[in-house]
């Protein structure tokens, strides 16, 4: 009995089971046709659900990137920062005790300002930890800014810029006035001068490391005295283009040939004029030879298109006077796209004169205003 | 090389189509394959399959996007694969071969008039999931399309490996409601 029933348990066992495997068959057969069917679905849906990874990996790999640009923006901010601070500092010591060398300097910026000609008593940086101005050193002091802001000058006018160009516009808010322009700027002179022949005045190790720095000392010079320089100051042109004011001017005294440097602005825009009269004169570029010189002819990088046998003139061609014409101005002053950057055309080319003043031009502005400039030059004449 | 160049190598009946398919989707198509068979010698016989399909389709076919022109046919080729390895695996003697033959002779248990052709059910099928919600309808394609594990999908959109589940649960629910109420029986 119990043999029977247990084989009856077995067979029902067995057929349980197989009806079970024949049901999962059946459910399987049923999910593939399922399956099959998908095969048909629309590719649109397949795209859009591949497009979705796409856009997601593409937002991922956005957004790192932005952070990684915001970071090396911070650290580049630091950075510059920091060292616009370090300089300000070891400046600060000299124009918190000099403030009325800042002040001259701000008249020559822009002779309108109503601060212009401020006595700069009124002087103030915000560098933390400077010393207050003290009465008794004020002289030494504006002869330590002058020769700060003078031999910052000397390479171009960037240094200039860093150093002295944010004590103008943080130098005194007093209540000078316009009419000590012309004071202020002789004052500021007779203190190069003074500089020049060594007065040092009171020590301060700051100012002194920043000038070591520099190997050469420059006379600063405002526009009026700069058109005053015996044989440069001829060069010095009377047509600017449109909007351009005067920032710097000056000579480094030191160099064996008659110098001067000119600089004049117009917002993001700057022309500098590099009047020398060289000993050993510059060998001027053929002007009937386009490729030497043209930068219309090539593509940037400059250094991978330009054949190398060209390049050094390429870089920093000179111009025989007789042969300038506005050609060759064209020729030199190209738009770039950059970014961030105005669409004003910028070249740089250099002009011998026959009296032997070498004009080397930098900056920005549309050739016909950049010819016109140089058709204003009273030099040769 | 771009799918454009490609296609037009296939009709130009030059050789170098399959070779550049290979390069530019082999290991598209082989996931596919792989997702289905679980096994590399069927995967790659399916892969290589699909190259010689291709060449055949094409011309006369041109497809807009060869990627999915090329993983469809890796994808039948695997699922035929899959049924024919099945069909091995169960078919230990010729008696059950020989009831399956006798099966195809029976009417089909269901109701006949409910069912659906395949290219019906395709049909079907498309319009329930362009119904569907966009991220739904991406997580059952990646699911029941390319076959991919949950943990796959979920690394893929970003979403934690429940809300893949819950989101492929209700939507097999919605199917089966939807294939219900348009009198569809499988």
């Amino acid at each position: 009995m119990s043999e029977n029933l247990e084989r009856d348990l077995e067979r029902n066992h067995k057929r349980g089971h197989k009806s079970q495997e024949h049901l999962d068959r059946q459910e399987q057969e049923r999910a593939m046709r399922l399956m099959e069917a998908l095969s048909g679905v629309d590719e649109r849906l397949l795209e859009r659900c591949e497009d979705r990874v796409i856009k997601h990996q593409k937002f991922l790999w956005r957004s790192t990137r932005a952070v990684a640009a915001v970071l090396c923006l911070a650290v580049v901010g630091a950075v510059s920062w920091g060292g616009y601070r370090l300089s300000n500092m070891k400046m600060g010591s000299a124009d918190s005790s000099g403030g009325a060398a800042g002040a001259p300097e701000a008249g020559m910026e822009n002779a309108a300002a109503p601060w212009d000609g401020v006595s700069g008593d009124t002087a103030e940086m915000d560098t933390p930890g400077e010393a207050a101005p003290d009465g008794a050193d004020e002289e030494a002091g504006q002869r330590e800014e002058q020769k700060v802001t003078a031999a910052g000058a000397e390479s171009g006018t960037a240094a200039d810029r860093d150093g002295s160009k944010p004590q103008t516009e943080m130098a005194g808010n007093g209540t000078g006035g316009f009419g000590a322009q012309q004071e202020t700027e002789e004052k500021e002179q007779e203190e190069g001068a003074a500089e020049e022949n060594g007065a040092d005045g009171a020590g301060d190790s700051g100012v002194t490391e920043y000038e070591s720095c520099l190997p050469l000392k420059s006379e600063k010079r405002t526009e009026t005295q700069a058109r005053t320089e015996a044989v440069l100051g001829a060069y010095v042109p009377e047509l600017l283009p449109k909007g351009y004011a005067f920032e710097n001017a000056y000579r480094v005294p030191e160099d064996s040939e008659a110098n001067l440097t000119i600089c004049w602005s117009r917002g993001m825009d700057s022309i500098t004029l590099q009047l020398t009269k060289p000993a050993n004169q510059p060998q001027t570029v053929d002007a009937s030879r386009a490729e030497l010189y043209d930068v219309h002819l090539y593509e940037i990088p400059y250094g991978e298109s330009v054949p190398e046998e060209y390049r050094q003139t390429f870089n920093n061609p000179v111009f025989a006077a007789e042969d300038f014409d506005l050609e060759i101005v064209k020729s030199r002053m190209k738009s770039y796209d950059d970014q961030g950057d105005t669409d004003t055309p910028r070249g740089n080319f250099g002009v011998l004169f026959s009296d032997g003043v070498l004009v080397r031009f930098s900056g920005r502005g549309s050739a016909e205003e950049i010819w016109e400039m140089f058709c204003s030059m009273g030099g040769e004449e | 090389m771009t799918d454009a160049k490609i296609l037009d190598l296939y009709w130009e009946r030059a050789e170098q189509a399959i070779y550049e398919s290979q390069k530019a989707y082999g290991k598209y198509c082989y996931k596919i394959a792989w997702n289905i068979l679980y096994s590399r010698e069927d995967s790659d016989e399916c892969v290589n399959d699909t190259w010689l399909r291709a060449w055949n389709a094409i011309p006369p076919s041109r497809p807009g996007r060869l990627a999915l022109f090329l993983g469809t046919i890796t994808r039948n080729l695997s699922l035929d694969r899959w049924k024919e390895r099945r069909a091995m695996k169960r078919g230990k003697g010729e008696m059950e071969l020989a009831l399956d033959e006798l099966a195809e002779c029976l009417p089909d248990a269901h109701n006949t008039e409910a069912e659906v052709e395949a290219a019906e059910l395709e049909r079907l099928v498309n319009d329930f999931l362009c119904g569907l919600p966009e991220r739904e309808c991406n997580i059952f394609l990646r699911r029941y399309w390319y076959v991919e594990e949950y943990s796959e999908i979920a690394r893929r959109y970003g979403m934690k490996l429940n809300t893949v589940k819950t989101s492929l649960f209700r939507t097999r629910g919605k199917l089966r409601e939807y294939l219900e109420r348009e009198g569809v029986i499988l």
